[in-house]
């Protein structure tokens, strides 16, 4: 099969593998502006190339766990000589399945194309893919992975004397297998990467440590990996960050040296760098929040500011708020925009609530956490940590 | 001042209101139930204070039924249930449980989940209200208790703050509502729980370096001369 022919035959895998389940449910799309820094190889003379970069990145998981993962960047050159411009795009389609609660069976597909246009017209295509068995435990995690890979390389060279240009092409492959084992939680885990692939040009083994954190703050992932190359024996590893900034934006950067690429046979660089601010465009998280009947205002050491609202039929009189926060005493509410409210101060602790409408007890029948009390009736609950 | 009578009864106005946001529910209790029922709460509870049930919840309890207008002959076997499941609740999270905690987990029993599975909660870091909450209303949406059980324990470790937390349950609804079962919805959250911590890092930035490193390139230009 030409690599042509294989090309289409794994998009049209990426297009209609997973659909037996709709993907809209859970998707995402993030816009990502920023800068990036590539420096040459070691061995290679040159200045270091500077780009203005900006792309898209989304994702569309089935219930199920597979889905598509995509992006596209582009970097415009800040330098006339070198680097060019280039235009990058990877899909990720991935079919899982899951067996049970720890174990996790995949199927990944990835497509990845890259052109730039100078100093030499380059483009390069790939496709690769194979199958991946994880076992998650809360302080374990496995994972082995098989990978195979084809692509194809086109360079347009000219020589200045002649005037003419020639045209390069090569077709690339690679075949090999993965390894990792890491320890910890989610927050704080650490461990070992190994993996060896085959490509025509001879073999590609790695060993390399990784340490994950994550947290409220964001995640960060320290890698360093030992690479020999048929040609060279290479250390890569970087810092990788994600740092999320409110509900909608975050910004994710990498620093260090980049990895060999066994299928495009691309050399890792003497070192770069690139910060992205992303603002997130659409989200299965962008529904309407719940109603809740409160609103933690301020958090105290003792006592926090709460505000309680509960919407009341139109000619209602009066409008009592009482938990075990009043120690059961009805307190007065005020109407409000719509809303009838109120402003307490709450102690930390998991409280019952409810209000009065006209001397009614009342529980808002969408309130989340309701419980049944010992009579048949509702309380709505409102819990507040201490020491926040 | 121009007052000192004013400044007075300011302050004994305020005073007085201090007093009454620092009276405690025993103390209401005393002040406004029927002084039988008082004294069969007040004995019920220091009954279970020796098996290491706090009284506040009891005397809270006592007072609700009041507020709700609840026959008084109806007031002590509630209370009495309501002790009952706050020293199941202590059983499944040990001595050193706090109130809140004690309090979430007899309403958790009371909604239908087992102590074991409160039990099962992780417990290599302190066992929040707020989870328990949305462990019971995770199990009342109908999701299967593995699955409610993984995800409490992802939220757990990526140290969740309550209103994610309290998140949930919501968008676990939300799906059940929009006609997803119950432990598919679960799945999709627990997917998007992952994906908020930033799971998804994505290729290294920028991504690779070619062409300048490309060897083959290299190579040709070598030989291009």
């Amino acid at each position: 099969m030409t690599f042509r022919g294989f090309f289409w035959l794994l998009v049209t895998t990426v297009a209609t593998g997973s659909g037996a389940t709709p993907l809209a449910a859970q998707r995402d799309l993030t816009l990502e502006v920023g800068a990036s820094q590539i420096g040459p190889p070691l061995d290679v003379a040159g200045d270091r190339a500077r780009f203005v970069i900006g792309g898209l990145r989304g994702s569309a998981y089935s219930a199920g766990g597979s889905g598509v993962f995509g992006s596209v960047l582009f970097g415009q050159t800040l330098d006339d000589v070198t680097g060019g411009n280039f235009l990058s795009g990877m899909v990720s389609a991935s079919i899982a399945d899951r067996w049970t609660s720890n174990l996790n069976a995949s199927f990944d597909v990835r497509l990845m194309g890259y052109g730039v246009q100078r100093p030499f017209p380059y483009r390069a295509f790939a496709a690769e893919g194979g199958p991946s068995l994880r076992l998650r435990t809360p302080n374990l995690s496995v994972k082995l992975s098989g990978l195979g890979g084809v692509g194809r390389s086109q360079l347009e060279l000219w020589r200045l004397e002649g005037g003419r240009t020639r045209l390069f092409e090569d077709d690339l492959w690679r075949a090999g297998g993965t390894a990792e084992v890491m320890v910890g939680p989610v927050t704080s885990s650490f461990g070992l990467v190994a993996g060896r692939h085959e490509t025509p040009g001879g073999g590609y083994g790695t060993i390399g440590g990784r340490v994950v954190l994550a947290g409220l703050w964001g995640l960060a992932e320290l890698r360093v990996d030992r690479w020999k190359t048929p040609t060279s024996t290479e250390i890569t590893g970087g810092l990788a960050l994600v740092v999320p900034m409110g509900r909608s934006w975050s910004l994710r950067g990498f620093f260090g040296r980049t990895d060999p690429d066994p299928l495009t046979l691309a050399q890792p660089g003497s070192g770069s760098g690139g910060v992205l601010v992303c603002r997130n465009l659409l989200s299965s998280g962008d529904e309407e929040p719940p109603f809740s009947p409160y609103e933690i205002i301020r958090y105290g050491e003792t006592t926090s500011r709460v505000r309680l609202m509960v919407e009341a039929p139109e000619g209602t009189v009066t409008v009592h708020v009482m938990g075990d926060f009043t120690l059961w005493d009805p307190v007065p509410m005020s109407r409000g925009e719509g809303m009838w409210l109120v402003e307490l101060d709450v102690p930390a602790g998991t409280h019952h609530f409810g209000f009065l409408i006209d001397d009614e007890w009342h529980v808002p029948a969408d309130a989340p956490d309701v419980v049944p009390d010992e009579w048949g009736r509702m309380s709505a609950t409102l819990v507040i940590e201490g020491g926040l | 001042m121009k007052s000192p009578a004013l400044t007075l009864v300011c302050l004994m106005a305020f005073g007085a209101t201090s007093l009454i946001a620092q009276e405690t529910a025993r103390e209401r209790a005393q002040r406004t139930l029927p002084p039988q029922v008082f004294d069969d709460v007040a004995a019920l509870a220091t009954e279970m204070r020796a098996s290491g049930i706090p009284d506040e919840p009891l005397f809270n309890k006592a007072l609700e039924g009041m507020a709700k207008r609840v026959p008084s002959d109806r007031l002590i076997p509630a209370v009495r249930a309501y002790a009952g499941r706050l020293g199941e609740a202590r059983g499944a999270f040990g001595a050193g449980a706090s109130v809140p905690l004690l309090v979430a987990g007899a309403d958790a029993i009371q909604r239908g989940v087992p102590s074991e599975t409160l039990r099962s909660l992780p417990s290599d870091r302190p066992r929040s209200p707020v989870a328990v909450l949305v462990l019971a209303e995770l199990l009342e949406s109908g999701v299967p208790v593995d699955r409610a059980l993984d995800v409490m324990r992802q939220a757990m470790e990526q140290r969740t703050q309550d209103a994610g937390m309290l998140d949930i349950p919501a968008r676990v609804r939300r799906l059940i509502r929009a006609g997803v079962p119950p432990h598919e919805a679960m799945e999709r959250v627990r997917r998007a729980l992952q994906r908020d911590r930033g799971g998804n890092v994505g290729p290294a930035l920028p991504p690779g370096t070619e062409p300048l490193s490309d060897q083959r390139l290299r190579d040709r230009l070598r030989r291009i001369g």
